[in-house]
């Protein structure tokens, strides 16, 4: 964060301290401003700093910052926006202001963007951007080298270069590294890299982020179904959808839901409240239920020492094996949609060992607690040893296949596996154990 | 695939499929192979694809691969590689093959100043395969550095650009570059560029890398010399190991190892879980202290899971805001903290009442249970509102102590806030059940 910019400087000095500020930190200082200063910001701060900037706020304030600008200069920024931007941009405002921004635009960006906008939010083409240069294959280097430096606009990503035919299918991709390093008698056909990485407008943009990474690629081609590049997907963007996706699954799994540090307590309130009152209402459904054990409560109440212990600990290891299966599905370890049996079977494997590897050792727990602390019950230690042992093997298995196969159950109908970190995971956990254990206690004592 | 064109002992068409390979996919075919089988591909691969290859696979893997070779032959490997990724595994080597190769690697290896860095800063990611040039070299000269030296480094988009003393001015752009027309410095092409400090840590540097955009992030010391570059692939990797291991933290996961054995993997994850078991003695020991309580009315026993578990939800929630809020030295803390603390508030109001208002309906159908229903609501909804109440100013507390303590507050947080929250819970709930409801006694 930058320090404050001092406004009773002259425009001229202003400008100068603006100068070495990057727009990512303009960009966070921008909406602390009053609306003054706004207009002097503004004003002072070149259109292609502007731009990147303006890229950086959220869309309320880069609807207040367009407003400010006069005509022209609104106009220069929404075409120096690159496409992707841009189409983030539209997406976002209220619909009603959409054709007014649309107006601004040169026709043909125009209609990219709206030809952007038709793609469903999930496939890779949702997220391409179309500022890209093609080659021609027929093109000598030299040709093809002036063609980058005469025809590439500020906004084009120009570190590779896609080759086409001339049925402007795609054949090959060349780094604009190789093409200036490359000798004026080689020809592109030479240089070009032939077996590259690309994915199809239609596939998933899990898809687009797996080649990335994979392939370490500053950029892949999406084609459609000719072959034709219609735009290409980079890594920086890929970068911010996988932070997203990262940030998702660990709120979902701390039970945090669109976690904002700038949200109020208030609204802390209101979007976590739904969450916990389902949870308060599941758990007093889950005690109307154990109430058919009231015999059992009434006389065996040491039961209520371990029931901590035993729901703990069925949670914990449920949590695990979901955080396992969770990780597993993010780094598409499993192929497809299948449940993967090896891995089901594993977990269960890694589970029984667990379950009464803590069994015993809460067998040991239990009975060496009431003998030091003798209850005022004439219940043997080792009795209610044996139950905890029995009660804590049996949930802590159940709760760990739980844990492996709802996610797994969740991904292979298109819903996203960490949701299954929720009121519901723990409320099942919660009535699994409770039965088995007020089952085993009444059983044993009644 | 490769499988079978080692098995057919077809060398020509083997020589041809390992030419045309990415690196990715042969690392995913080469851990499927036996010992002979790898033998082959060895042979046949030069020893730029084996760096290559070595890069690519999982670090046990490269591990491996890299040992099956002399000393000699490993270092011509690792001295192909990229050194962010030669360091990543050399480390991982036992201490005396480590030793070995490192006394074999040539006095100004980058290896060597790379390895000296602890594993979460940003040196130790580095690479310095990047071009340089001086401020006062003429445009056309510096384009003709670029492109002799562009094979030898991984990216020529982005051209730092530094003084005979090596300080760090600037950067400029291949395409500005290209564009410029001479007689033109390089001086006059330069652009504010960020830059990263090699001690800063690497999360730091990450977060950098994503706001500012950027595919290459020049590392500098404290003196403002340029030592080396972080890529943006690079940036992502660590990333995305990072958030594993907070994800993992946050479920008491150890790290995960997806190629061992159901056996090992168990007994990997037991000493997190026994500890668990062991610090829950103090749980039973406080209701030990309130048993009168609990035999007297026993329908408390059920309403303990909803009022232990709701207090761990709220903060684990607010256990997880602080510990992001650490691990990313985000400012504003104490607001933070407050604002979790009014949440929790808030939020116990409402489930205190609507607890108070079911248990009391539940109470007067199951007679049998109690007599006195709006008592029991009573306890229920208080002793959920108090516990609600104070789960985040614990989950604040304890992370920030183990902080101040130096211990990584990610993974000792969740155990230590669970048992101590069970426990106020529990004085809290029977605590308020013997005052409210000490007459049944």
């Amino acid at each position: 964060m930058i320090k404050r910019l001092n406004f009773k400087h002259s425009d001229e000095q202003l400008k100068k301290d603006l100068k070495p500020l990057f727009a990512y930190d303009l960009a966070l200082y921008y909406p602390l401003c009053d609306d003054l200063e706004k207009k002097r910001l503004i004003s002072l701060i070149h259109i292609d700093k502007l731009t990147d900037m303006f890229v950086e706020l959220d869309s309320e304030d880069q609807i207040d910052l367009i407003n400010r600008l006069e005509e022209p200069r609104k106009k220069s920024l929404l075409r120096n926006l690159e496409s992707d931007d841009l189409k983030e941009f539209i997406e976002d405002i209220d619909p009603s202001l959409q054709p007014d921004m649309m107006a601004l635009l040169s026709k043909v960006k125009a209609k990219t963007i709206s030809l952007l906008l038709q793609y469903d939010e999930d496939v890779a083409a949702s997220i391409m951007s179309t500022d890209f240069l093609t080659i021609s294959i027929d093109d000598t280097i030299k040709e093809a080298t002036d063609h980058v430096i005469k025809n590439s606009k500020e906004t084009d990503y120009i570190d590779t270069l896609f080759v086409i035919d001339d049925d402007k299918r795609i054949v090959g991709l060349i780094d604009l590294k190789d093409l200036i390093m490359a000798r004026s008698n080689s020809s592109l056909k030479k240089i070009m890299i032939d077996d590259f990485q690309f994915v199809y407008d239609q596939e998933s943009i899990e898809k687009a982020i797996q080649t990335v990474v994979d392939y370490d690629r500053n950029v892949i081609p999406v084609l459609d179904s000719d072959e034709h590049v219609i735009g290409i997907v980079t890594a920086d963007d890929i970068f911010d959808e996988i932070i997203d996706a990262t940030e998702d699954d660990y709120q979902k799994m701390a039970l945090l839901s669109d976690y904002e540090s700038s949200s109020t307590a208030f609204e802390r309130t209101k979007q976590r409240l739904p969450w916990l009152m389902i949870a308060v209402v599941l758990n007093l459904l889950t005690a109307s239920l154990l109430s058919v054990f009231e015999n059992t409560l009434q006389t065996v109440t040491i039961i209520v020492f371990f029931q901590p212990l035993i729901l703990g600990m069925a949670g914990n290891i449920g949590t695990q094996a979901l955080a396992v299966t969770i990780l597993g599905i993010n780094k598409n370890e499993f192929d497809g949609k299948h449940i993967p049996k090896n891995h089901v079977l594993k977990e269960m494997l890694v589970g029984l060992i667990n379950s009464a590897l803590l069994g015993f050792a809460a067998f040991l727990f239990v009975t060496l607690f009431l003998v030091l602390f003798p209850s005022q019950t004439n219940i043997l230690p080792y009795q209610m040893g044996l139950v905890v042992f029995g009660a804590m093997m049996a949930s802590m298995f159940v709760s760990s296949f739980l844990g492996v196969i709802i996610p797994m159950i969740l991904h292979r109908h298109d819903q996203d596996p960490s949701s299954a970190s929720g009121p519901l995971m723990t409320t099942l956990n919660d009535i699994v154990s409770l039965v088995i254990y007020f089952s085993i206690a009444t059983l044993v004592f009644l | 695939m490769l499988k079978g064109l080692i098995e057919q002992h077809d060398e020509k068409a083997l020589r041809s499929f390992l030419d045309d390979i990415h690196a990715h996919d042969l690392a995913e075919l080469f851990v499927e192979l036996n010992d002979e089988e790898k033998d082959v591909v060895y042979q046949l691969l030069p020893n730029e694809k084996l760096a290559e290859l070595v890069s690519y696979l999982e670090i046990d893997d490269a591990k491996d691969v890299l040992t099956d070779f002399d000393i000699s032959k490993q270092v011509e490997i690792v001295e192909m590689m990229e050194p962010d990724d030669a360091v990543d595994i050399i480390t991982e080597l036992d201490q005396d093959e480590q030793e070995e190769l490192l006394e074999q690697l040539s006095e100004d290896s980058d290896i060597k100043e790379l390895i000296q860095y602890e594993e979460d800063v940003t040196g130790s990611v580095m690479t310095n395969l990047y071009v340089v040039v001086p401020p006062d070299m003429d445009v056309k000269q510096a384009t003709k550095k670029v492109i002799k030296e562009a094979d030898l480094v991984e990216s020529i988009n982005t051209i730092f650009v530094a003084d005979e003393k090596q300080h760090y001015l600037g950067a400029i752009a291949l395409k500005d570059l290209l564009k410029a027309k001479t007689p033109c410095q390089v001086s006059e092409l330069i652009e504010e560029y960020p830059f990263s400090i090699d001690t800063d840590p690497i999360t730091k540097t990450i977060q950098n890398i994503r706001n500012y955009a950027i595919y290459e992030m020049p590392v500098i010391n404290e003196q403002g010399e340029l030592l080396g570059m972080i890529t943006l692939d690079d940036a992502l990797d660590v990333y995305q190991e990072e958030a594993q291991e907070d994800f993992e933290k946050l479920a008491a996961l150890p790290e995960t190892d997806e190629t061992s054995s159901p056996v090992k993997t168990a007994l990997h994850r037991i000493p997190w879980l026994l500890t668990l078991l062991i610090i829950s003695l103090p749980i039973a020991l406080i209701t030990r202290q309130f048993e009168s309580i609990v035999t007297a009315v026993a329908i408390l026993i059920i309403f303990q899971p909803l009022i232990l578990g709701s207090a761990g939800n709220v903060a684990t929630q607010t256990l997880a805001v602080t510990l992001q809020m650490l691990s990313t030295h985000e400012k504003g803390l104490l607001k933070n903290s407050i604002k979790e603390i009014l949440t929790g508030m808030m939020n116990g109001f409402v489930i205190g009442l609507i607890a108070f208002i079911m248990t009391n309906i539940f109470a007067m159908i199951n007679t049998s249970l109690t007599t006195e229903p709006l008592l029991i609501g009573l306890v229920v909804g208080l002793a959920l509102w108090l516990t609600v109440m104070i789960a985040p100013v614990l989950a604040i507390i304890i992370p920030l102590t183990l902080h101040s303590l130096k211990f990584d507050p990610a993974v000792a947080s969740g155990p230590f806030i669970t048992t101590l929250i069970d426990v106020t819970a529990q004085v809290i709930y029977f605590g308020l059940a013997t005052l409210i409801l000490g007459g049944l006694l």
